[in-house]
């Protein structure tokens, strides 16, 4: 405001020396060639205005037509200096001083205009994948398929700010600063020039004052059960929690994070009660929502639960209501996490590991004495998986609870003090084995900056499993190599791949002749429609996903779900590889089972199946059934012995 | 300079701008506060993060067309489902998002007032603009409140030129220059109505939807039927009676 009726009130001469000032600032922040751009521009606009004032009466002296387009351009360049000298970053420490709240909407938004960006993007790739783009039809009718997609666009990002909204609401990021309390203290620090410590909660023994009491049941607004619950969780172990998709394993973990209010609607009954909090004492859970984090929640899907724009940031964020911290400290903690090196990264230019690896790193708050790890480990190669195992136990020996949901628990089990079976249990499963005799080379995989390597050709019938650690190029691979060679890609996160707002919308939108048949109508029939939309029921069955109806949300659907119908589209294609990114995430057992038995049948038709993963269970279904194994490690892709 | 001298001066284009300006932004200001206290719930944060976050991407996107954008139509939708205060605060947040692409001027106050206006207006009206329920959105009130908001939303963003230009002759001219795209704003909104209005509503009802979950302290009686039955088969150690059982069956052989 001050930059705008500055000039206003100056005379000339002072007018002169501010707008110096001006120049000599900007000239620090963007050097000549900056300033001479933003010149170039409203030099001559202030000089037309000027002629205007001169020529219509508004001014009648040359020299007061000289002032009036001097304050306009000394304003304007004030309020442009603001937006060179302080970058979008300090915008939002600046408002959460003063507006917390509204600091952390500022924060999330920095972070969703990018990833606004990228999710148009990846929809409109996902279109040219399925042969939209080149479809026959015209430009018109191009854009109207590109103007149909927004609804998709706008309702998974409604659901990504759900999610960070939830990541905000449980880590209690709301609720006021509290080092505010102790500034006197602080401010005495810093003139001293001693290490200045975030205050915080004390992370300590809980003892034997933890415990969690559950008696309750939640319903889906039709009344249907999904999950009743009778446990007295004590403090000092770790919980595994099993079930099929959809049990209600993620909805407890969201319950009892205290995020309120919920994915869907769901009625809750009965009571929770958490003892043992370190500044709340006993909880009611059914007294949510809390400003205050009640539990360390670690949600699935990474990419979706990181709040800042840099990894420096997200560890300030997380850690600023957490335990007393310094600098080194948290850089220590980076070093452990071997994320010390992407301290000043952007989180969406980091691996899905990596993000998992820095929301553990920054989120993981020993002042918490409940952990809810919601499929945590799924990202994670083994070093990462070490790292929170020790973590783990470390809380376990403090006297806190952990609760861990996990489909492959083959890696929890040795870890876990107590085991829960939700739903019906099952029996065990053995994946189903197939030998197929490999064919013909199919494709080659691309050469990348990441790593070298001199593989054999993928051939008909192959199933290889490329392995490596966080951050060493699996992903990068199958995403060039689908660039490459036009092969449809399957990336870990679903909704990459998913375009409609609800189920009927995104059937429609897997092919082009389906989305023509929908918007014909069914007075029209369109060639090859219904063949292709029984192919697509048929596949709807073999993955389970038929019982669902077509007006059902898309995001409504669990990740195990979505992630089978965003398979869909790509066996429909029949293409010679399948390219798929961690395709166990978020699936049970049985489903993966019935998964494995479909990709032994593209195998058998002659089609080649390329799997990322970092599972044993993967491991061991690829060496069962003949498959290759491809390592990448210190830069280079070989091939392992499976 | 005596209070009579201050009055004179407080009545040309210069004073004006400064007094404007300076009570637009604390007008600004005070939202912004007021804005602040509202919000409750992360997901509310994240939900007007989200909307700022649309709004200010699509200002960018369509910054090729004059005075061509979705931003009017997205805060008409909020203040219709999230009431005046939340559209305030996605309004502000927009104009300082956005103009940190667009360029930051004395435009930003009166973009974020006028937008905050405009969600104000749409969640007085909601009686006219939606169905009795609340279920579907009436698109010819909605395109005629996008259509006058198109000049009006124009003509107080363009008080910001009165501190640039501080001449009221520059200003008339600067106003009538302009209406051919206050037209092009007008019309964008009445074809941005027609286009995006409808699964914007749908969406923003099915938020709405998200919010409805609930927990009451009872278990649900069936349960407790259900439960008491079982421990009572337990406790009289035998196993609960099949209810089937005194019914023939016709697939085992005699």
């Amino acid at each position: 405001m001050l930059a705008v009726v500055l000039p206003l009130l100056l005379a000339a001469q002072q007018l002169l020396m501010w707008g110096a000032l001006l120049i000599v600032w900007s000239v620090l922040m963007v050097g000549v060639r900056g300033l001479f751009g933003w010149f170039r521009v409203w030099l001559p606009l202030s000089l037309l205005y000027g002629a205007m004032l001169y020529l219509l009466g508004g001014a009648h002296d040359p020299n007061e037509v000289g002032l009036l387009v001097g304050r306009m351009l000394t304003a304007l360049l004030g309020m442009q200096l603001l937006t060179w000298s302080v970058p979008p970053s300090e915008v939002v420490r600046a408002f959460e001083w003063a507006l917390p709240r509204l600091g952390v909407s500022l924060a999330i938004s920095l972070r969703l205009v990018p990833r606004l960006e990228r999710s148009a993007k990846w929809r409109l790739a996902t279109l040219e994948e399925r042969g939209f783009i080149d479809a026959e039809g015209g430009r018109w009718q191009a854009l109207r398929t590109r103007a149909s997609i927004w609804p998709g666009w706008l309702a998974d990002s409604l659901d990504h700010a759900h999610d960070l909204g939830d990541a905000v609401q449980s880590r209690g990021i709301l609720a006021p600063r509290r080092w505010r309390h102790g500034i006197r203290h602080r401010f005495l620090q810093g003139v001293l020039g001693e290490e200045v410590r975030e205050d915080g909660i004390s992370p300590h023994r809980f003892s034997d004052s933890v415990q969690l009491g559950l008696d309750l049941e939640m319903r889906l607004p039709e009344g249907r059960a999904i999950g009743r619950h009778k446990e007295m969780l004590r403090g000092g172990n770790i919980v595994l929690l099993r079930g099929p998709s959809g049990c209600g394993k993620s909805s407890l973990l969201r319950l009892l994070a205290g995020v309120s209010p919920w994915q869907h609607p769901i009625t809750v009954h009965g009571r929770a009660h958490l003892s043992g909090h370190p500044t709340l004492g006993e909880v009611d859970l059914a007294d949510g929502p809390f400003s205050e984090a009640i539990a360390c929640w670690v949600p699935q899907d990474p990419d979706r639960h990181g709040l800042a724009e840099s990894v420096h940031r997200e560890f300030r964020i997380a850690r600023r209501l957490a335990g007393p911290w310094n600098q080194n400290e948290m850089l220590e903690t980076l070093r452990d996490w071997g994320l010390l090196d992407k301290l000043d990264s952007q989180p969406e230019h980091l691996s899905d590991g990596e993000q998992q690896r820095l929301l553990l790193a920054a989120h993981l708050d020993p002042a918490q004495p409940m952990w809810l790890l919601d499929e945590a480990d799924v990202h994670l190669d083994e070093a990462g998986f070490i790292e929170l195992g020790k973590a783990v136990v470390k809380h376990r020996a403090r006297g806190g609870l952990v609760i861990v949901v996990a489909h492959r628990h083959a890696r929890w089990k040795r870890m876990a003090d107590v085991e829960i079976e939700m739903g019906d249990a099952k029996p065990p499963l053995d994946y189903p084995s197939v030998w197929v005799e490999r064919g013909a080379d199919l494709a080659l995989p691309p050469k990348i900056d990441l790593f070298t390597h001199e593989m054999n050709p993928v051939k008909a019938g192959d199933l290889v499993l490329v392995q490596g650690d966080n951050g060493t190029g699996k992903t990068t691979l199958l995403s060039e190599w689908s660039t490459a060679s036009g092969l449809p890609f399957l990336p870990t996160s679903p909704d990459r791949r998913l375009l409609g707002m609800t189920i009927g919308e995104e059937l429609s939108l897997q092919h082009p002749l389906l989305h023509e048949q929908a918007l014909a109508g069914d007075a029209v029939v369109i060639l090859g429609a219904e063949d292709l939309a029984v192919q697509q029921s048929g596949l709807r069955l073999d993955l389970g996903l038929s019982h669902l109806s077509m007006l059902t949300p898309v995001h409504d659907l669990s990740t195990g779900e979505r992630r089978r119908l965003s398979l869909i589209p790509m066996l429909m294609q029949e293409p010679d590889v399948l390219l798929l990114d961690e395709i166990d995430h978020g699936l049970d057992d049985l489903t993966l089972s019935d998964l494995f038995e479909l990709l032994n049948a593209q195998r058998q038709a002659g089609r080649a199946v390329v799997i990322s993963s970092h599972s044993p269970d993967l491991l061991t279904w690829a060496r069962v059934s003949g498959g290759r194994v491809w390592h990448i490690a210190d830069g280079t892709m070989l091939e392992v012995e499976a | 300079m005596n209070l009579a001298e201050v009055q004179t001066w407080a009545a040309t284009p210069g004073g004006i701008a400064v007094w404007l300006t300076a009570l637009f932004g604390l007008i600004f200001g005070t939202m912004l506060w007021s804005a602040d206290r509202r919000i409750q719930m992360g997901r509310e944060a994240a939900l007007i993060a989200l909307l700022a976050a649309v709004a200010s991407a699509s200002r960018v996107l369509f910054a090729a067309l004059p005075n061509v954008q979705p931003v009017t139509l997205l805060i008409l939708m909020i203040g219709l489902h999230m009431g005046a205060r939340r559209a305030s605060a996605v309004a502000m947040l927009t104009a300082l998002l956005s103009n940190m692409a667009l360029g930051h001027g004395p435009w930003t106050f009166y973009q974020a007032i006028a937008w905050a206006a405009v969600g104000t207006s749409a969640a007085m009206l909601r009686p006219l603009l939606t169905s009795r329920d609340g279920t579907e959105v009436r698109l010819l009130p909605l395109a005629v409140l996008g259509f006058i908001w198109g000049f009006l939303f124009d003509w107080i963003v363009s008080l910001s030129a009165l501190a640039l230009y501080q001449s009221f002759a520059a200003f008339a001219t600067f106003i009538i220059a302009g209406l051919i795209f206050d037209a092009l704003h007008a019309v964008g909104n009445v074809l941005f109505t027609l286009w995006l209005a409808p699964s914007l509503h749908r969406l923003l009802w099915l938020h709405r939807r998200h919010e409805a979950g609930r927990w009451l302290p009872d278990l649900p009686e069936d349960t407790l039927v259900r439960e008491a039955f079982l421990a009572g088969a337990k406790d009289s150690g035998k196993a609960p009676e099949d209810p089937l059982a005194s019914i023939p069956r016709l697939d085992v052989e005699d």
